[in-house]
Order: structure tokens, then sequence, then C-alpha cells
């Protein structure tokens, strides 16, 4: 005979519910270099993600399946804004992000700044980066590190979802289509 | 003779990565799927972590003892008992195809590399250690005299593994070109767990349970740098995702130590539950589900360690994966035939599978936030 499972739950104090997490606050360059903030895409849902674009593969994996989401979405696709925030900001100038980002998507957006701007923003996306300078005269780059969550923000760029590393683009296009 | 045994098989294994590419979809989202086996049912459990629930049951002609899967190839490798073979599982192929990986030992234990390319494929019994890259039909290393009772785990890039033997309390490595290093780290039989790197691959932690301290060693220059002193009984500590703590169950009591990554020191020792074996960081990195070898989970704040609430399993449990969203925790349940879902968010359970074999093993994962451990 096969026991049903039995959860007893022993609840005590709050449930802890992390809703604070991720506020979504930033003040940065994009790949034109503008100043922006996360009220220039009010209007737009917005999905975010951190990286760098010498990354080998967590970068441009997860930033073709957002723009091929982008593509499943139609005509849709204008109330949404993908943003794409290097943490490695000694290589990534607005120009070497301009051209990292159209190679995946028109409507991507680069976002760089100073190392203030880069750890205030890591910090209000609770998003973990490290940069780890090559050695000297090493022809390798410099190895980077940083958090492999995208983020689905609202249109007033406050905190709706994360998707994991790896989540495909129909699922990601399936969850925007709830919000659009 | 090994190197004629992989080309007779080598036309197949062709085949086998040439259909995994051009088939259409089926369980090859590294990120969706996990695979549980159970020996006695020669099966393999496919699990839709999205819906949670049980996808498909793939039958096997020979009993599981192990199985690892890789998004890379759109494969599992299931190792079998007493068997001088592997069976590769295509992931992606409507009717799941398999094929037999001939081996000269016996695969006790089958370590998928980050990369997802290689597998590291041991024979404890005869002391040898394989890595074997299945779609080059390639064996890149094959070393001798190598004895563990712990986990074997990779370098970030796959071309070094590392392992400690509890027997004579060293530290060891070797690469893809055979070189070896080994440092003494304790007294033999002082319970060294096995390592877990940090996320950048520059460090890896080994607990040291008979001396309560957890060893820090730097992997460049392969030398131990700190010795950090945590709760009693240390185990395996469980790395966040973020990479900013090594969170440590301290199994002689009811603690967990949480150690920063960059600067080596314990930033806290907290009540959790009793007799702690593992330490779940989930969502986003803010909380850590700490699970008891007695089936009691208590879920904390990751950053001072304060539990917010507890719950029982009803069962012993065996190592739990998260998502790699960070929103769920898997966690078998041998006894009870169960697969506990719990919310990380929520810091609740959320549902379970029922109805599995009692002998269900640990779930594996291709995309994992606590893939690394």
């Amino acid at each position: 005979m096969r026991w049903p499972l039995i959860l007893l739950a022993l609840v005590c104090g709050s449930t802890g519910i992390a809703e604070d997490v991720v506020k979504g606050d930033f003040e940065l360059l994009d790949h034109h270099g503008e100043a922006v903030t996360e009220r220039s895409f009010d209007g737009k849902l917005r999905l975010v993600f951190f990286g760098f674009t010498q990354c080998p593969d967590v970068c441009p994996t997860t930033l073709l399946e957002v723009a091929h989401a982008m593509r499943r979405l139609g005509e849709d696709a204008v109330n949404v804004q993908p943003i794409f925030i290097s943490v490695d900001r000694k290589n990534d100038t607005p120009e070497q992000l301009a051209r990292y980002v159209a190679a995946f998507h028109p409507s991507l957006v680069g976002l760089t700044g100073s190392k203030q701007q880069i750890d205030a923003v890591a910090a209000s996306f609770n998003v973990t980066y490290g940069v780890e300078p090559a050695a000297s005269g090493a022809s390798a780059p410099d190895s980077v590190f940083h958090s492999a969550y995208l983020f689905l923000m609202d249109r007033q760029g406050g905190f709706l979802d994360v998707f994991g590393y790896g989540t495909k683009a129909d699922v990601i296009a399936a969850r925007l289509r709830e919000y659009l | 003779m090994f190197t004629r045994a992989i080309a007779r098989y080598s036309a197949g294994l062709v085949l086998f990565f040439s259909f995994a590419a051009a088939a259409s979809a089926s369980f090859d989202d590294g990120a969706r799927y996990a695979f549980i086996a159970s020996a006695s049912s020669k099966s393999i459990f496919v699990i839709d972590l999205r819906e949670k629930s049980l996808a498909q049951t793939i039958v096997l002609e020979r009993s599981p003892s192990s199985v690892t899967v890789s998004e890379r190839l759109k494969a599992l490798v299931v190792g079998h008992v007493d068997d001088r073979r592997l069976t590769l599982v295509d992931l992606s192929s409507s009717d799941l195809a398999q094929i037999d990986y001939p081996l000269e030992m016996t695969p006790s234990m089958v370590v998928m590399s980050p990369v997802g390319e290689t597998v590291a494929i041991f024979d404890k019994e005869a002391g040898r250690l394989e890595v074997h890259a299945f779609r080059r039909r390639a064996v890149l290393l094959s070393v001798n005299d190598v004895h563990t009772e712990s986990e074997f785990t990779f370098s970030t890039d796959g071309s070094t593994l590392y392992w400690v033997d509890d027997s004579n309390g060293s530290f060891n490595s070797v690469d893809l070109w055979a070189e070896r290093q080994s440092i003494a780290l304790a007294e033999p039989e002082s319970g060294l767990s096995a390592i877990s790197r940090s996320v950048d691959g520059m460090s890896a932690f080994i607990s040291e349970a008979s001396a309560d301290v957890v060893h820090m060693i730097d992997l460049s220059s392969f030398a131990p740098v700190r010795k950090i002193h945590v709760g009693s009984r240390p185990g395996r500590p469980w790395g966040t995702a973020d990479g900013r703590y090594m969170l440590v169950p301290n199994n002689g009591g009811d603690t967990v130590t949480a150690i920063s990554t960059m600067t080596g020191a314990a930033v806290y020792t907290a009540a959790s539950v009793d007799h702690p074996v593992a330490v779940n960081p989930g969502w986003l990195d803010s909380t850590a589900a700490a699970v008891s070898e007695s089936g009691y989970v208590a879920f904390s704040d990751v950053d001072d360690g304060k539990v917010t609430a507890r719950f029982q399993l009803n069962g012993a449990p065996l190592d739990g994966i998260v998502t790699s969203d960070s929103k769920t925790l898997a966690i078998p349940v041998p006894e009870r035939g169960s697969l506990v879902f719990l919310d990380m968010r929520q810091r609740s359970l959320s549902s379970s599978i029922t109805g599995l074999p009692l002998d269900i093993g640990p779930a594996a994962l291709a995309i994992s936030n606590n893939l690394c451990h």
C-alpha cells in the first residue's frame, strides 16, 4: 500500500514573500549615447536582461529567444521594449552595443553607464555581476559573470515576472500576451 | 580494444545525433523537463516542471542506476547497475530513440560537464575515470587509480575534474591532458564533503565534518586559502546562483552557515532545521530552503538566515533541484514515491506527484538554478 503524502505546514511568522526583491530603477546611457531611465519606456512592457557583448553563450542564447518571442508577437511587439544592460563598461561602449543589439532585433535597446550607474541598476534588479580582469598581456578577454535572469517589467517599469536561463521564446511570448 | 568498441558504434552515434538535430522537439527543453530514474521499474520518469506533472515514462531494457541530461546533446545519458554500457535516449525524437553505448568499465557515476558536450564516467570499484565526448565519438581522458566516495565536479569550461578522497583526506584534480594535482587537506576519514565550485569558477569549497570547518581553495593556484569555522558537522556547501554565498548545512546540529564567496568569511550561522542535509537557494537568490534528513523544510532569508516558514515532507528527501527561473524547488521523497514541489517565492508547499516507485533517485535537470553542486 502506498501512503498518501501528508504535507504538514508549520508556518511561523510571515510567509516571507520577497515582492520587493526587484525594484527596476535605472539611470543609464542607451546605445545612441542618450541618457535614459526606467520612465523613458513608459507605456511599454519591458524585457530586461543583463550581460556583456563578449559573452559566449548565456547572453546570445537568451537574446535570440527574446528576438524570437518578439517576432511571435507580430504587430503587438510594438508594445514591448526589450532591453539589454551591459555590465562590462570597459568594453561595451555605446558604439559596440549598437552593433551588438542590431544583430538580434531592431527594437532591442542596449544600455550602459558608469560603474556607479551599473552598480545601482544591478542592485535595483537584485542582479549580481563581477569582472575579473584578464592577466596582463593575455589575449583572452576579461572574465565576466552575471545573473542570467530575464525580467518582465510592467508599463511603468514595475516588476511582473522573471524567466530563468533556457526559457524558450514561446513561453516568453505567451507570458507577454497575458499582459498585452 | 576500447577504440574499436567505440568505432563499432560510431555509425549509430552519428545517426543518433543527426536525428537529434533534425527531429521535432519533444522533451529537449532543458529548463522545463526533469528526469528521475527507478531501477525496480526499469524506467525514467519525465517530469514537466512547468505543469508540475508526470509527462512521460521512458521504459528501458535494463535497470537504470543513474541519469544525467544535456540540452546541447538533446539526450539523456543513463547508467545501468553492474552493466558495462550506457543508454543514450534522444529527447528530441518523437519515439525517444535509445541506443547502447558500450564501455569497458562499469559506470557507477555519470556526471555531465557544464558545457553539456562531455560526460565523466567513473568506475568506483576499478578506480577508473573517463571523460567521453559522444558527438565526437572520442574518449578525451582515461585515468586509473582514482578513489572517492563523493561526486566529481567539473571546472566551468569542462576541462578539469575535481574530487575529494576522504580515505586519505586529499583534494584532487585531473585535466583533459591527464595532468593530476593532489593536496592533503585533512586527516584520513575526516568527513570531507564533495566540492562546490563558485559560480565564477575561481574557488572551491569543501566541508570537513570532523573539524567543523569549510576549506576554501583557490583553483587557479590549487592551494587552500582559508579555513572557515562553521556549525557542527558541516555537509556539502550549496552555492547561490548569483555567486554571493555558499550555504552550509550543519548536519550535526540545527543550523545553516552562509559564507561570503568574495571574502571567505562566515556571514552568519543561523537556526534552521534539525540535521540539515541540503540548502536550496531560490527566488532570485533571496530565499533558502534548508532540508533535513528527516524531511523538514525551513524557508529563510538568504541575507540574514531568518527562518520565516517550516514544513514537513513526511519522508526522507533526496537532493532537490531548483528551476532556472528560481521559482520552484522539486524534492524527491522515495519512501513515499513522491516528488514534492515547493514555491520558493511564496515559501510554501505547492503540489506533489505521487504514485512513483519507492526507489526513485535524484532528479536530473539540464538547466537548473542549482546545477553546479
